[in-house]
């Protein structure tokens, strides 16, 4: 590879991303309702046996209750999605909704009512409880 | 010694030509096929892998031509050498490609080809900062000690390369019969980018896909199991930094905290995924779990009481042919 080559591929390089961006590809994800959310979390962790969901209104997160105390954050990212299992995960529930921290730079939430932000946060230790009882057999 | 060109260079026009080409079909068809910031980090990464690959070609180039030197054969550069020497690099690249996805220490540089949960052409393009730090490149020095000239490898290296760009697509199904049961194409290399434990660590071949065939990896895509693309562990955004070194930083801290000896060569040359206490998964792990699902589901799908749910029925597993 030349210099010309190098420098006639990064242009390529900007120039497609340009071209994607102008197309107005990969409309951003959304998660659709409680059922896609159940499915996004058992097709991406193996043996995530999924109970039921919480999707807040503008599809933006959901979590998703599985059995022995796991649960799973789901957010999008551009035009698919981010599954993570935790346990226990950190919350706290505010006007704007629920802020769930999964594990990664960037936390899942969840536009919420401050009442329903408040019911998910405890659910989510309530669960973790039965977990660790669960696992202490 | 004989000057032969790099066939990737060449190809580069008809890259950008066709991921144009596919962007517009996507624009028609299926918009979420592509994401602008997927596609920026797909071809940022392209763009640094081969600017990596020049620095080190010089090194690579100098050692292969070292090994030469204990070669068994004088081998040419008649055209059927050219053509012996396509099929057994090939055979090489799948060496190395099965090694890639089972040891730790290569994964750790071919998981950036994988790590986007789009399968394009731009995705074809997501190739690897650190091969020559990870020592892919050992992989074909077999090929050299046989006698076939560097350049040759080289160059026939290039061209599978060139080769396996196109069956980055969604937009070609499945290829004639005759072709789908000899070489690599769109729907034997989707399962390979697939995460679904079905398709996990399956059809690892570079052009041939006998060689999957022959060494009982092949995995046929199924219409009633679609391919989800991606890593087990999906990176949480989309930087080029992170997707090009997160697994070596991975294998770092883990070889720092590991207890024992043991436990720092597994996590550095085990399957991916391997850790000391078993907290982790790997794709044996996944594999079984889903089997067990599979057979619980199915088990319940086979009761003739009313126990089984509409649900349940829709997932049940069709009945074999």
């Amino acid at each position: 590879m030349n210099w010309a080559l190098a420098a006639g591929s990064l242009v390529a390089v900007l120039m497609l991303a340009g071209i994607a961006w102008a197309l107005r590809l990969g409309e951003s994800g959304r998660i659709a309702d409680a059922a896609q959310a159940i499915r996004l979390a058992e097709e991406g962790l193996a043996g995530f046996e999924a109970s039921d969901a919480v999707v807040c209104a503008d599809g933006g997160g959901a979590v998703v209750f599985g059995s022995h105390g796991t649960v799973a954050l789901i957010r999008p990212s551009g035009a698919r999605f981010i599954v993570r299992e935790v346990r226990r995960p950190q919350w706290q529930a505010s006007d704007a909704g629920l802020r769930i921290e999964s594990g990664d730079p960037i936390p899942v939430l969840l536009t919420l009512n401050p009442a329903d932000a408040q019911g998910v946060g405890q659910r989510l230790d309530a669960v973790a409880d039965i977990g660790v009882n669960m696992d202490r057999g | 010694m004989a000057e032969l060109p790099d066939p990737v260079d060449l190809a580069v026009p008809a890259f950008v030509a066709l991921v144009l080409a596919e962007m517009i079909v996507a624009r028609v068809k299926d918009r979420s096929r592509y994401c602008p910031r997927d596609t920026l980090t797909s071809l940022l990464l392209g763009f640094g892998s081969t600017v990596a690959g020049v620095l080190s070609a010089g090194m690579v180039f100098a050692l292969a031509t070292w090994v030469h030197q204990f070669r068994l054969f004088d081998i040419g550069y008649a055209w059927y050498w050219f053509v012996l020497a396509f099929v057994l690099d090939d055979l090489a690249y799948y060496a190395f490609h099965r090694s890639a996805h089972r040891v730790r220490w290569f994964w750790a540089s071919h998981v950036i080809h994988h790590s986007s949960q789009h399968y394009n052409l731009s995705t074809a393009l997501r190739q690897t900062w650190t091969g020559f730090f990870s020592l892919a490149f050992l992989f074909r020095l077999p090929l050299f000690l046989i006698g076939f000239p560097p350049a040759m490898i080289f160059f026939v290296a290039g061209l599978n390369l060139v080769y396996q760009f196109w069956i980055h697509t969604e937009v070609i199904g499945r290829m004639p019969r005759w072709f789908e049961a000899v070489m690599n194409t769109p729907s034997h290399h989707r399962v390979h980018h697939a995460t679904n434990a079905r398709y996990l660590d399956r059809n690892y071949a570079g052009v041939f896909i006998v060689w999957d065939r022959l060494f009982g990896t092949f995995e046929g895509e199924r219409d009633d199991d679609r391919p989800r693309y991606g890593i087990v562990h999906n990176l949480p955004d989309f930087s080029v930094l992170r997707a090009a070194f997160h697994e070596w930083w991975g294998i770092a801290k883990d070889v720092w905290h590991a207890p024992d000896w043991r436990a720092r060569l597994g996590y550095m040359f085990g399957p991916p995924g391997w850790s000391h206490d078993g907290s982790r998964d790997t794709s044996e792990s996944i594999k079984t779990r889903w089997k067990v699902r599979q057979e619980r589901r199915g088990e319940a799908w086979k009761k003739p009481t009313s126990s089984l749910s509409a649900q349940e029925a829709e997932a049940a597993p069709p009945p074999a042919a």
